[in-house]
């Protein structure tokens, strides 16, 4: 095994261990990310698997399809960041509005 | 001042009419803008402070209705707080109104008449329509585009969906429902009045530029902005 391998894999089973320990009952995505990690470990030990597919995907080396791939996979966790970002600022703005709805200065008692 | 007008025969009251004024940090010019529009005999104003770092309500001509976010939303949640106000109080109109001064009260009048011949669900102003606004060149092509991209994700074609200027009759103001805290929610007013299948109309208005309002205005950079959260808004809707 070439030192760059053992770097990665310590890194992906690092990353994995930490979001093991945050992952709050969330089973889909449990098995989704258990799948990527078995995947680059995967691709980690037979590097040359990877430059198989990549061949028969229409990609010169195998590390270029991962670096694709990943884009893709930045993209879907950027959407997902963006939507709890979001539900975060709604829920925010009910209870700033619920406190602007309760403490109303009407005409007739406004100084 | 009377609270009825006559214009081209018709009669109607302003009693029913709420001007709604969200405001952000203005206090240079919003005594003069309430005072104007009280002047122009409509009463019944709804301030929504946007979590202003100044004590705004000291600065307000009273009396009126006063409400405040305690941290800064943007102009669309202030608009939606409005709202959500607003359909508890006997009205049979709601005016958008901007804080800046932009807005001359002989708008108020123009749109009222309008929404009661036509009797559309929602009136836009428009500053393209007619009258000589003078609009600083880069904001008119920045309107221009904003133009064809509300077109093309609303499906609606307004000469001057950006303007704040407004009139709502009770059913509109009961389907709208803005969820873009930012500048979007101009944007997402069409949207909501495709969903909902509101009728409108635009008119032109009467719209003042000082230096005051061009910097409190939008940036190029903020426009950027707004159609980063369009897209992303039909993705997560």
């Amino acid at each position: 095994m070439t030192a760059i391998q053992i770097i990665l894999l310590a890194g992906i089973l690092f990353l994995y261990g930490y979001f093991l320990l945050n992952i709050r009952r969330r089973f889909l995505e449990l098995i989704f990310f258990t799948l990527i990690a078995i995947g680059a470990i995967f691709f980690i030990i037979t590097p040359d698997t990877s430059t198989l597919l990549a061949k028969k995907l229409g990609v010169q080396r195998g590390v270029d399809l991962i670096f694709y791939f990943t884009i893709l996979f930045f993209g879907y966790l950027l959407m997902k960041l963006y939507l709890r970002i979001k539900k975060v600022e709604q829920k925010l703005t009910a209870v700033i509005r619920e406190d602007a709805l309760s403490n109303v200065k009407y005409p007739h008692n406004i100084n | 001042m009377t609270t009825t007008a006559t214009v081209t025969n018709l009669s109607f009251n302003r009693n029913g009419v709420f001007i709604l004024i969200p405001a952000y940090n203005e206090t240079q010019v919003i005594g003069k803008v309430i005072q104007k529009i009280k002047e122009a005999g409509y009463n019944n104003i709804v301030v929504v402070d946007d979590g202003s770092s100044d004590n705004l309500l000291n600065f307000l001509q009273k009396p009126l209705y006063f409400l405040k976010h305690k941290k800064n939303l943007g102009q669309g949640a202030a608009l939606q707080t409005g709202f959500s106000f607003v359909k508890n109080l006997n009205f049979e109109y709601l005016i958008t109104f901007d804080a800046d001064g932009q807005h001359d009260p002989k708008n108020l009048d123009i749109l009222l008449h309008e929404i009661i011949v036509t009797k559309a669900d929602i009136i836009f102003g428009s500053r393209f329509l007619s009258f000589d606004n003078k609009l600083p060149l880069k904001k008119r092509i920045l309107l221009k585009i904003a133009r064809y991209i509300n077109f093309l994700f609303t499906g609606l074609l307004l000469s001057d969906a950006h303007n704040g200027l407004r009139i709502l009759n009770k059913k509109a103001v009961n389907s709208i429902n803005i969820t873009e805290n930012g500048m979007a929610h101009a944007t997402e007013f069409l949207f909501e009045v495709k969903l909902h299948k509101l009728t409108w109309k635009e008119v032109p208005v009467i719209i003042h530029y000082s230096k005051y309002s061009i910097k409190k205005g939008q940036r190029i950079s903020n426009s950027i902005k707004i159609l980063i959260d369009l897209l992303l808004y039909k993705t997560s809707k």
